[in-house]
């Protein structure tokens, strides 16, 4: 069985300052969350956007938690752009339901919509 | 009952409307929180300001009912929302349940467009906490 799996979730985005909800379920094949990592076309798209996030019905990011977290700018190699958990953070994947909740910015200049935002999440088997 | 700990990160906004407003600190945290190991202030979204800005304020940040002082610092602001990585800084303290954090924001009268107008701002405080579920 494979030790890493980096499952994407994605997010239309139709006009500038709207809320998106949406919902997932994590990859049954894996036992935890190890962490995640937020994609927009454009950065400045990060400007006041922000994600509340649940996993398995818990917490993981509150209401306002700005995206800018959860993300990194392009001189970052890609596994240094993720957003890790703490090693003894237990974020159980095996199937768990993801409910999401993401409001744009409102940033406007240069932004094309609609634009797909992109979470990918890093799955482990310990 | 079986509890465990998990990550609970704290949001706490601040408005700003005025140039030099100062604006006092004092909420209690919530008491299923036993540990604060990270701390980040940051304004949100875009202000039109043409420039990045070194110092755009002056945070000072208490725990525990104001028993620790983890944090005094400038706060600044950036045309670019992303860097290399946006990071808290790392603390290490006990929170002990129903004690307050408190402390204030100073602005410091530099968040202006190019003709010299106010740009009203968000600064927003995030506690990185563990906490009893």
């Amino acid at each position: 069985m494979k030790l890493t799996k980096y499952q994407i979730i994605k997010v239309k985005v139709d006009a500038p300052g709207q809320t998106v909800k949406f919902s997932a379920e994590t990859d049954k094949l894996y036992q935890k969350v190890q962490g995640m990592y937020v994609s927009m076309p454009k950065d400045e798209s990060h400007f006041g956007s922000t994600l509340e996030l649940r996993i398995a019905e818990q917490e993981v990011l509150p209401e306002g938690f700005e995206t800018k977290f959860l993300a990194a700018n392009q001189s970052s190699s890609p596994n240094e752009r993720f957003f890790l958990f703490d090693k003894d953070e237990m974020i159980e994947a095996r199937g768990s339901h993801i409910e999401g909740r993401f409001v744009d910015g409102g940033f406007i200049a240069g932004i094309t919509f609609p634009y797909t935002m992109n979470i990918y999440l890093k799955l482990k088997n310990e | 009952m079986e509890t465990k700990e998990a990550r609970r990160f704290v949001l706490l906004p601040v408005e700003v409307s005025e140039a030099g407003q100062i604006i006092p600190l004092d909420r209690k945290l919530p008491a299923h929180l036993t540990h604060c190991k990270g701390i980040q202030a940051t304004i949100k979204g875009f202000l039109n300001t043409g420039t990045d800005i070194q110092h755009m304020g002056e945070i000072s940040i208490l725990i525990n009912s104001g028993q620790i002082h983890p944090l005094h610092h400038t706060v600044g602001y950036s045309l670019e929302p992303l860097k290399k990585r946006n990071s808290f800084m790392q603390i290490s303290e006990p929170l002990v349940p129903n004690y307050r954090i408190s402390g204030f924001y100073e602005d410091a009268g530099n968040s202006r467009d190019k003709k010299g107008n106010f740009l009203p701002y968000t600064l927003n405080i995030y506690l990185d906490c563990k906490a009893i579920i």
